[in-house]
């Protein structure tokens, strides 16, 4: 394509185009100009703003989710189809309630910066883009945008020392698994010839070694970043050191992002039969690993903000089950099932670490176990909350959290990988006793000293209070209203086979 | 004659001397030395781009790499300045050798592919502005804006990143709200200042004067 011909297709409709995400990056910069232009005390100027774009970007995808608008952007370097607008819509949603839990608790580590918003907001639109990039140059370059400022975010608090390592171990395993990705595009380019995700299947004919080296890498770069095993190293450090918003941000918008762009190569980049003979194996064998290792180092663990590390690993892994058993079926359904559990796994782990937040103090998290005994007596409403989030993610019944692992595991059957389904049912049985350690330690146990437990709400906001009952609703509503969201995450997979307008 | 394989020679030529200090990198244990051999080996492959007439790319190379990259790591480790006791025996460990394996298996998959992938361009190749800095802005203005464009966004977030990690003092000196700021100017005009409190803040005044 020539020069004036590219210019001449750019306009208006391009930026249109990317508005969910143009629209976070204006946000962002418009807080960091005010910031500068206007310092102020309060930063809650910052945090209503960074809501507002959020809201617009979420309601802008839900509708082009609703209409089902499917536009391609820039040349061709994005797409905002379905799928797009679906992990879009997911991401702003898991951001909205990250910021609702962050002013107060920021407020009290005396960081409370307007940076922290821009951040949060430039890392969003990464993300959108993430799931909406159509060839790997621009899926890397929005990986980037979408980790660097997590790596900052993560050593936000910079008195404390834990905070700093998690940030600096998160930042150079990161920077490793980048190394990966990058390397992996560069041989698959090689062999392909194109950096666009449909055409990436012509360099298996034109040279297997490279194609599959490429292949490996780019999935191993992917792997880190969802944090399975062997790569899931970071997970507990950077989840454990970082200011507890920062991780309600990495467990649900930094864990659910990278599923957009991995989906979207594994099933339209290497979706052919070939390929795919190679990668689905091995992800059930990934799979496998992760739910058990998860699970299994989760059980020991007496820090809640560290058990909730491993438990997203093993999360990862019930996941990656779904993916497996829709490659083995073909079926574009089955990643619905994928995407509805990533919609409901946003929503339980915010309302987990939001009741965290409420209890942290001016100089101490409440993150131990031992910090929770006697919350059921004290606090029954915040212990309730925190109840329905822990059965969530155990898979109780009639919660979100059972029926997205219902639709995965059936859809596992489906496709006829029963002792996989087995691994995964006895994983969640082994996952219900940590999550039941919390709920015992909160109404079972007595405080060793006989004295009465003393919870002051010290992260108390309207935010924060906002966030946790609009979670529980959630997990509530949509796990019994199951059908809507899934109807619409039905849409939004079957877009990803339909070749680009 | 000599021109019509001279393009080969010094491909072999800077090729080699890639390899070499890339190989040297892995092999010197002086971090100076090493930091000097990647300079090698950054300026030939910069010297390949330019054999294969892609400018922009080898001189974004030269500046890029050899200028400010391999700067900076010289820099650091002239900072350590780590004496020879600290940098400690080089020995062949297990996993050396587990990576040297891993290395040459990793050619071995991907040598022959890349013989594979020569192929001419059905009309002719590439036409005689190839290469150059209009023709990479024309990509870059073009076909890829968007990437061009999230590559700013990805700096501006990684500068402010690195301005909130690395500031030493984030509280701004002066601090008011948007209520302060109009609290303010309403005292500076003296509409909402009581007389109690007027006094007060000139009897300080006083007593700091005294």
């Amino acid at each position: 394509m020539n020069f004036e011909t590219a210019v001449a297709n750019l306009g208006f409709r391009d930026l249109a185009g990317i508005s969910p995400a143009l629209n976070l990056i204006l946000a962002g910069i418009a807080i960091l100009a005010l910031d500068a232009i206007l310092p102020m005390r309060s930063k809650l100027l910052s945090a209503w703003i960074a809501l507002l774009a959020l809201a617009g970007s979420l309601f802008a995808s839900l509708h082009r989710l609703a209409v089902g608008a499917d536009i391609s952007a820039f040349n061709h370097a994005v797409r905002m189809d379905p799928f797009a607008n679906a992990f879009s819509a997911i991401i702003c949603l898991a951001s909205t309630l990250a910021v609702l839990s962050a002013p107060k608790y920021l407020k009290l580590r005396e960081v409370h910066l307007a940076e922290y918003y821009a951040l949060i907001l430039f890392s969003v639109s990464g993300m959108v883009l993430f799931g909406a990039s159509q060839d790997l140059l621009m899926m890397f370059l929005a990986l980037e945008t979408m980790s660097i400022p997590v790596y900052c975010l993560v050593g936000f608090t910079r008195t404390n020392v834990y905070s700093t390592e998690a940030s600096m171990k998160y930042f150079l395993i990161g920077a490793f698994a980048a190394g990966f990705l990058v390397y992996g595009i560069a041989l698959l380019y090689g062999a392909a010839g194109t950096v666009r995700i449909e055409d990436l299947a012509v360099g298996l004919d034109r040279a297997p070694g490279l194609f599959y080296s490429g292949m490996a890498l780019l999935l191993v770069g992917f792997l880190f970043k969802i944090g399975a095993v062997p790569f899931h190293m970071w997970t507990p450090d950077a989840y454990e050191g970082a200011p507890t918003p920062v991780t309600t941000f990495m467990a649900e918008a930094v864990k659910a992002a990278p599923f957009g762009g991995m989906l979207k190569v594994l099933f339209v980049g290497f979706g052919f039969e070939e390929a795919m003979q190679v990668w689905q194996p091995v992800l059930i064998g990934i799979a496998v690993l992760t739910m058990t290792v998860g699970n299994l180092i989760a059980l020991v663990q007496d820090d809640v903000k560290r058990m909730m590390g491993y438990s997203s690993i093993a999360h990862s892994g019930y996941i990656l089950v779904g993916v497996a058993a829709a490659a083995e079926l073909h079926s574009t359904d089955a990643l619905a099932a994928v995407l509805y559990y990533l919609f409901i796994y946003v929503l339980m782990n915010a309302g987990t670490f939001g009741v965290l937040i409420l209890f942290s103090s001016k100089d101490k998290d409440a993150n131990h176990l031992d910090d929770l005994v006697g919350l059921g007596r004290e606090r029954p409403w915040a212990a309730a909350l925190m109840t329905v989030f822990l059965l969530s993610l155990t898979g109780i019944p009639p919660l979100g959290g059972f029926f997205g692992k219902f639709y995965i595991f059936s859809y596992a059957i489906q496709a006829g990988m029963i002792p996989l389904v087995v691994i995964a049912i006895l994983n969640s049985v082994v996952s219900a006793y940590y999550y039941l350690k919390v709920i015992g330690a909160m109404y079972f146990r007595e405080p060793e000293d006989g004295a009465r437990a003393v919870f002051y709400f010290e992260g108390y906001s309207v935010f924060l209070i906002a966030m946790l009952w609009l979670s529980a609703a959630g997990v509530v509503y949509w796990g019994i209203q199951s059908e809507t969201p899934l109807l619409l995450a039905e849409q939004a997979t079957a877009s990803l086979f339909k070749p680009a307008p | 004659m000599i021109f019509a394989v001279l393009p080969d020679i010094l491909f072999y030529l800077f090729a080699l001397l890639a390899v070499g200090g890339a190989l040297s990198v892995l092999t010197r244990r002086n971090p100076m030395t090493c930091a000097a051999s990647l300079v090698v080996s950054v300026l030939s492959v910069a010297l390949l781009y330019f054999l294969l007439s892609a400018h922009f790319v080898g001189v974004a190379q030269m500046i890029v790499y050899a200028g400010a990259i391999v700067v900076l790591f010289i820099f650091v480790i002239m900072l350590l300045n780590l004496t020879d006791r600290e940098l400690g025996r080089g020995r062949m460990t297990l996993f050396k050798i587990f990576g040297a394996f891993l290395a040459l298996s990793v050619l071995a998959i991907l040598a022959p592919g890349m013989r594979s992938m020569v192929e001419l361009e059905p009309s002719g190749g590439p036409g005689p502005a190839y290469g150059g800095t209009a023709e990479v802005g024309r990509l870059l203005f073009g076909e890829y804006l968007l990437p061009f464009e999230l590559t700013s966004i990805l700096i501006l977030a990684a500068m402010v990143a690195g301005v909130v990690l690395a500031k030493r003092d984030l509280t701004p000196k002066r601090l008011f709200s948007l209520i302060d700021w109009l609290l303010a100017l309403a005292d500076r005009l003296s509409i909402l200042r009581s007389p109690q409190k007027r006094e007060r803040k000139q009897g300080g005044a006083g007593g700091e004067a005294e």
